[in-house]
This record gives C-alpha cells, structure tokens and sequence, in this order.
C-alpha cells in the first residue's frame, strides 16, 4: 500500500463519500432505502446526502468526522466510517442522523417515511453507548481485493484506543461483508429479521445481523 | 409562553406519534426512555413540535437536547425571542 494513504475525510470529499454511502446503503442490490421509502430518486438522494455531510455534525454516520479515506494518485478511492457511539453529548447517533435527514429532506419525503416506518421497522437496530460504530465500508470497484478496507477498519480502531468494543451492521444476504467482518474478528450476536412482506420492495434485504468484536489494541 | 400551559401540549404532541402516553413529563427523561421514540419517530416528533408551536428549530439546536428539560427549555426561549 506504499502509494495508497490513509486520511480523515475533508469537505472536498463529500462527492466520493456520497458514492460509498449510496453503495454501502444498497449492498449489491438495486434497491436504496433512502430513495424508496422517502419517495425520492437515487439522484435526489445523492444531493441529500451532500447536503446532510456538508451540515458538518459530528457523531453519525453522517459526520465527514467520522470517515477514514484512503487516497491513490490523488483521489479518494476508499472509505469507511467509524465514530464512538454517543461521543457528541450523549446523544445516539441516529437521533443525530434523524435530525439530519429531518432538516434536509422535504417535508413531504418525511411524511411519507412515517406512513412507511413499519417497513423497517424490524431491522433497525440500536447502537451500544461506548462502543465503536463501524459503517459504509467501501472501495472503489477497481480498488477491491487490496485489503483497503480492513486496513480502514484498523486505522478507526487505532483512533479509539481506550474502547473495547466495536459494532457492526450489513444485511444477511451479504457474504463478502459478513466474510470480511469475520475475519477482522467480528461473530455474528443478533439476527434481526423483519416480518413485514413489504420490506424487500424498499430494501436491499428483510434480515440484518449484528456483528460485535473486541479490541485489542 | 409558561411551562404550564407547554408541558401538556408537548406532551399531546409526542403521543399523537407514539400512538400512546405511557410516559411521564420529567425533565430528566430522554428518548431512551419513551417506548417507541426511535430515529424514526423522532424525525415526526420533532416535525410535529414546529407544527404545534409554529416555531422553527436550528439543527444546532436539536442536536444538542438531552432530554425533556431542554426540549421544554428550547420551546420556551423560542417564545421568549419572539
């Protein structure tokens, strides 16, 4: 990795942070959540997400704080976020990510997630206080295969060296993340499956898991 | 606006979302506490407080509400800069 950098995330990123939040969000699928239940295009989607990344709130998944890139010949080509849950006052971080989409997106895309809620209703799931959240592990297709994105699982650990724990989400239907995850030492703690039939029309998966490790600096 | 007359009202507010009212008006109470009060309902709580009151709030200043108390607080100085 001699050419490739490992750096925090600035504004002048939001376009490639976009691209890997927008990737990371529909895991191999055709299907983000982001524009299905809020009746919005993936483009519109794009835009929102920019705006959200430029509000510049620390502590979600929303936080240019919060990601790690790596740099190749100038340009981003990977990226992971990575925060200490409830490090900005206490607050869960997606009370922080649902202010965010709450201030950016229209008030007719809110409405209409409320009259969709019980969609994901069955696979959302809370955040351990204290522990480090990892999220939206990606690398640019012609970058894959190179171990980016375990040294940025890495590097995010390195910068929490008093935390002991980490978490982390994908959808069961994703071997190479589940596989990726479990060889960086995270197991598998919870499986959440949603009841609802609707949830595969707006989402990449109806199931989820929860994969815990612990770290060992 | 006094806190009397405020406190029922946020409280109507926030069950008309939650669809219940299994929750007491402390001001130490968070989000944590309330059944159903998740990053999903949050978006509609909020939303639905702006209604109620016809105020606006700042990101800045949602991010930063612990609790009760300073939901309670941050409705009254918006009345009280008014």
């Amino acid at each position: 990795m001699t050419d490739h950098a490992i750096r925090p995330a600035t504004t002048a990123d939001v376009d490639f942070l976009a691209e890997a939040i927008i990737a990371a969000e529909k895991s191999n699928s055709p299907r983000l959540g982001l524009a299905t239940l809020f009746g919005l295009t993936e483009e519109e989607v794009r835009a929102l997400i920019i705006a959200m990344l430029r509000e510049e709130v620390d502590g979600c998944e929303y936080s240019i704080s919060s990601f790690l890139v790596v740099e190749h010949e100038g340009r981003a080509v990977a990226a992971v976020a990575g925060w200490l849950e409830g490090s900005e006052d206490d607050m869960p971080s997606g009370l922080l990510k649902s202010n965010l989409i709450g201030f950016t997106f229209p008030p007719e895309s809110i409405a209409l997630l409320r009259t969709r809620a019980e969609v994901i209703s069955g696979i959302q799931i809370d955040r351990e206080m204290g522990s480090v959240q990892i999220e939206y592990v990606y690398a640019h297709p012609d970058e894959r295969g190179k171990g980016l994105a375990a040294k940025l699982i890495a590097a995010h650990f390195a910068r929490f060296p008093r935390v002991r724990k980490a978490q982390v989400q994908a959808f069961s239907d994703n071997p190479v993340a589940i596989g990726l995850y479990q060889r960086l030492g995270f197991r598998i703690v919870h499986t959440f499956t949603s009841k609802n039939p609707d949830t595969i029309r707006f989402m990449p998966f109806h199931e989820k898991v929860l994969m815990e490790r612990v770290i060992d600096n | 606006m006094e806190r009397e007359e405020l406190v029922p009202r946020i409280q109507r507010s926030v069950s008309a979302v939650l669809g219940h009212a299994n929750f007491e008006m402390r001001d130490d109470l968070t989000a944590a506490d309330v059944e159903g009060w998740d990053s999903l309902t949050h978006m509609s709580i909020i939303t639905g407080l702006e209604k109620e009151f016809n105020v606006k709030f700042k990101l800045k200043e949602i991010n930063k509400l612990k609790n009760m108390g300073s939901l309670i607080e941050l409705i009254q100085s918006k009345f009280a800069a008014a």
